[in-house]
């Protein structure tokens, strides 16, 4: 759970960085390099604040440890048939996505709302 | 079993899901606040959870951010520009990106991969007695009838 925790948060961070650079670098062919990137990165730093912060931490975290658990829960809920084990993986995975909708949107709200 | 009774028995069934996994992930927590409890055993596992989660997802995350920042940072710069508003580029892929889209899809992606190896993993353990082995040799404090989160937590492996 927590080793799933900690590379969400790493994998999160990893996924911003490359989103915001790669649309830079698109943007740049695109416009043909009359933008800097000084100016983009800036303009998107500035607007984070201490809640999106703690927003992102929340998000990432707490959703990565819940799919360790529920993940483990439904893993060891089997019993003895073979036949039982896709069926324990397909409802961790349907558990673990509403566990994590849910906990996005109740993190959105308390923060936001 | 009546209608009442069947609402009754889902309410029970969710109620005790999540009774378990809370007390799987409360079991978790005091073990991660306590150092004296971080086995060389559980240490490498973790090692290994944060390898195969983290750093062996790494290439299929980079490949998803790049499609994602050409799809939504372009969307956003060229519409911004039609509406005349493109100082606003900064807040509003902090709004789409950094508070929603970029959890929301990591979490996506280490669901489907890694919730289903865990999920398999333990169902497989459980199915061909390794678990009970485990069990038997002591190294489980309580059985898994009696309190499968307490199993959970104190398998080193699923750290």
């Amino acid at each position: 759970m927590l080793g799933v925790a900690a590379s969400t948060f790493c994998l999160t961070i990893i996924f911003l960085g490359v989103t915001f650079i790669g649309g830079y670098f698109c943007l740049w062919a695109i416009m043909l390099g009359d933008l800097d990137i000084g100016l983009f990165l800036g303009n998107i730093i500035g607007s984070i604040t201490g809640t999106d912060v703690f927003t992102l931490l929340a998000k990432s975290i707490l959703p990565g440890m819940l799919t360790g658990a529920i993940c483990c829960d439904e893993g060891l809920g089997v019993g003895a048939a073979a036949t039982e084990v896709p069926i324990a993986a397909a409802r961790g995975v349907m558990r673990a996505v509403a566990a994590l909708f849910v906990t996005s949107l109740l993190i959105s709200v308390m923060a936001y709302l | 079993m009546n209608f009442l009774g069947q609402i009754g028995a889902g309410v029970m069934a969710r109620m005790s899901r999540a009774a378990r996994v809370t007390g799987m992930l409360w079991g978790v927590c005091l073990k991660a606040v306590r150092p004296s409890t971080w086995t060389p055993p559980l240490r490498n596992v973790l090692a290994r959870q944060i390898l195969f989660t983290g750093l062996e997802a790494t290439n299929f995350i980079v490949m998803i951010a790049l499609i994602v920042g050409v799809l939504v940072v372009v969307q956003a710069q060229y519409w911004l520009t039609r509406l005349g508003q493109a100082a606003l580029i900064g807040p509003i892929l902090t709004a789409v990106v950094l508070r929603e889209l970029g959890p929301l899809l990591t979490n996506f992606v280490v669901i489907a991969r890694s919730g289903t190896a865990i999920s398999t993993e333990l169902a497989n353990m459980k199915v061909h007695g390794e678990v009970r082995a485990l069990d038997a040799m002591g190294l489980i404090h309580s059985s898994i009838s009696s309190s499968r989160g307490c199993l959970a937590w104190r398998l080193p492996r699923f750290a």
